[in-house]
């Protein structure tokens, strides 16, 4: 991936833009990696996370770049550090890895590295460097056509004549339609949990 | 291309369950009481069945991401009458102010077995497994308020978040790999992957990555090995009832999606995948039933008798994966349905012998059960003898078909090196299955040949009722395979016809667009 943004030449900030994005990524996921403090971890997480947002973004995806941002960064790590600030006590705070679970913990992390290396080397398109006509930095306009296949209409597709074809390229209404039941379900839950605590604390009154 | 009146004709028994489970969350809050909604229940999934057996007839509409085939129709037929069974044992057992919804939260679990089934489209068929996941933490949750339940829990709810995550990584890497969400038809997955080769150096090579990250995805729902863990601790920690909901439900959804994904729409990578399996399966067994051998505790046995469990079915998998049309499929949803009726029976049985007091869970408070309760110790005894394959029994027949696909595949397969490894496979599962009899007929012998102890059972009619529903099952589909035997093979080759029509459709278009050109 580097000695591809190397090899870019003609567009020197795209290049500089990816390895400054990479850089981020992998440098404070290193840092949660080598952290003890969670709140610090979580902060590194922020900024890894917001970084490969970035990479989305020059890759031209951007919705998935938004989703990356909205989601992750605005969404669950302000979750993740509201938690440890309303849990915190001392011992949670500071974390430490015990040695046999630091090489439990690389073993299967270093497979699934070098299984992820070995297998993006094998790609011939990833490994040979682009001629000069090869890159092409227009901005696709993804989300719109996106949003319409949540409702059902595949605008990217409408040019397709084969009977056959168009038949499997109905858009994602049905899985957007699930996914309210599944949160039909966790509010339940999530109902249930709220009203567990102050029971609990009732009877535990009276018992 | 678009969503029509098709699809949602063809959906409709799903509807009718998600309606009538949001009836039932809405109407629990004015009209408490277990039986009422319990009936209601029973009510829909017949209702629901019936949608199901009527929607047979126009089966031949494709529509988007759903696929009509026979595999989908056994596994909507199984949801819906596991559905009904656990219904009976959790609306005893479930306290009255949860009744309704636990009841609700378990049919929308069964939907989701349900739209697994049938799933033709990676996206829908993730939220299908998400729609079997989410419910299942809730119903743990809902089953008892103790510390045990919820570190029961929260362990299962973190383990499954993070394997939905990795199953999820290994789709994207499919998705990436063939530019559509189909899986098969024309213009799937499973149409583009037959011309990507391996080795070629072109996006062909990711595919062993999708399918390791997949088969770890959804290993876990099936508890196999390596991330078959999990399933003592949370076992232990949950109630009967919930217990046997995790050892059945998840496990057909996890199955099923592995036919569809890994073994029918991935042709590219047959020989890495089959290897893959045949080890995994190997592994999976004998660490199940070694476990197996020293618990005392009900529920981790059974939890280590379900990852054994896990490791047969996969030997059904790897048969399918390694030659195609060779009774793979079948045999595994054959062993399958045997298997989820066994161990429901005996979780069911566990269910009906608890109290509100005091539930039982250790192997001793079984002793002397067969005079106490002759019943209970006949039914369990039954289920005990299925799930160790002794002949009569459907479990026999199950291990037999398995067994006997191995040996087809080492024997009928041209190559040196594959006939070794399923003979190995054959003879590895055979060794298991005497392992394994010696834990099962542990359980028998303590009922029947110890003295018993004073115990106050209980009495939970609907979870006994369901225990002697599974053992006359397990009796009968011992006696009479033949027909789950037909139902499974046409599932089988239905599954593979998509993929055989979707094979000369692109041969057909290949030759069109070859005259087209000069």
């Amino acid at each position: 991936m580097m000695l591809l943004a190397a090899e870019v030449a003609p567009s020197f900030w795209h290049g500089f833009f990816f390895v400054f994005f990479a850089l981020l990524t992998c440098g404070f996921a290193l840092g949660v990696l080598f952290s003890n403090n969670i709140v610090r971890m979580a902060f590194y997480l922020v900024l890894s996370l917001g970084a490969s947002a970035g990479l989305f973004f020059l890759a031209g995806a951007e919705f998935v770049g938004a989703m990356q941002l909205m989601i992750y960064v605005g969404g669950t790590l302000v979750l993740l550090i509201f938690g440890v600030m309303l849990t915190a006590q001392s011992r949670f705070i500071s974390m430490k890895t015990p040695s046999g679970e630091w090489v439990l913990g690389v073993a299967v992390g270093g497979c699934l590295l070098l299984l992820l290396l070995s297998v993006a080397f094998q790609v011939k398109d990833w490994r040979t460097p682009r001629g000069k006509g090869g890159l092409s930095l227009e901005d696709s306009k993804t989300s719109s056509q996106i949003g319409m296949a949540f409702t059902g209409v595949r605008v990217d597709k409408l040019d397709q004549k084969n009977e056959q074809l168009a038949g499997g390229m109905s858009g994602y209404l049905l899985p957007f339609v699930i996914v309210s039941v599944h949160l039909l379900v966790v509010l339940v839950g999530a109902a249930y949990m709220a009203r567990t605590k102050r029971r609990a604390t009732a009877t535990g009154a009276v018992g | 291309m678009y969503v029509d009146l098709d699809t949602i004709k063809l959906l409709w028994p799903e509807l009718v369950l998600v309606l009538l489970a949001t009836w039932i969350y809405i109407g629990g809050t004015i009209q408490q009481g277990r039986w009422w909604w319990g009936l209601f229940a029973l009510a829909a999934y017949g209702v629901s069945g019936h949608a199901v057996a009527v929607g047979i007839v126009e089966a031949n509409t494709v529509s988007g991401p759903l696929t009509p085939d026979s595999l989908g129709y056994v596994v909507r037929f199984t949801a819906i009458v596991l559905g009904a069974l656990f219904t009976l044992v959790l609306t005893a057992s479930a306290r009255k102010e949860l009744a309704s919804e636990t009841i609700a939260t378990l049919m929308l679990l069964i939907c989701g077995v349900m739209l697994v089934g049938r799933a033709n489209d990676l996206v829908f068929l993730f939220v299908s497994l998400e729609l079997v996941s989410i419910p299942t933490y809730v119903l743990l949750y809902l089953g008892r308020r103790d510390r045990a339940t919820s570190e029961a829990t929260v362990k299962y709810f973190f383990l499954s978040v993070l394997s939905s995550a990795v199953l999820l990584y290994g789709l994207t890497m499919l998705y990436g790999v063939a530019g559509t969400t189909t899986l098969v038809g024309p213009g799937s997955i499973q149409s583009e992957l037959q011309s990507l080769s391996v080795d070629a150096g072109g996006l062909g090579s990711l595919t062993p990555v999708a399918l390791v990250l997949i088969i770890a995805g959804l290993g876990f729902k099936m508890a196999a090995v390596p991330f078959h863990f999990y399933a003592p601790d949370v076992y232990q920690g949950a109630t009967n009832a919930n217990a046997g909901l995790l050892a059945v439900v998840p496990k057909v959804a996890g199955v099923i999606a592995l036919i569809r994904v890994a073994v029918i729409a991935m042709p590219n990578v047959a020989e890495f995948a089959w290897h893959v399996t045949l080890v995994l399966a190997l592994v999976t067994m004998t660490i199940g039933n070694v476990c197996a051998l020293w618990q005392q505790n009900l529920r981790r046995l059974m939890a280590y008798s379900s990852i054994a469990h896990a490791g047969y079915m996969l030997i059904g998998v790897a048969v399918a994966m390694a030659m195609e049309a060779s009774g793979g499929i079948s045999g595994t949803l054959f062993y399958l349905l045997v298997y989820a009726f066994g161990s429901l029976g005996m979780f069911a049985a566990l269910a009906s012998l608890g109290s509100d007091e005091q539930e039982v869970s250790r192997l001793e408070q079984l002793s002397g059960l067969a005079r106490s309760r002759p019943f209970v110790a006949g039914a369990i005894a039954v289920c005990m003898f299925s799930l160790a394959g002794i002949p009569p029994l459907a479990g026999f027949w199950g291990k037999f078909t398995l067994f006997t696909g191995a040996v087809r595949v080492a024997t009928d397969s041209g190559g040196q090196a594959t006939s070794v490894w399923f003979a190995v496979l054959a003879v590895g599962g055979a060794i298991n299955a005497a392992i394994a009899a010696v834990y099962y007929l542990r359980v028998v012998a303590v009922m029947y040949f110890q003295p018993s102890r004073e115990a106050n059972f209980g009495t939970n009619v609907g979870a006994r009722v369901v225990m002697l529903f599974a053992a006359v099952l397990v009796v009968a589909l011992g006696i009479f395979p033949r027909s789950i035997f037909n139902a499974t093979e046409h599932a089988e080759s239905s599954a593979l016809r998509e993929k055989v029509a979707a094979q000369t459709i692109q041969r057909l278009e290949a030759i069109a667009t070859s005259q087209q050109v000069p």
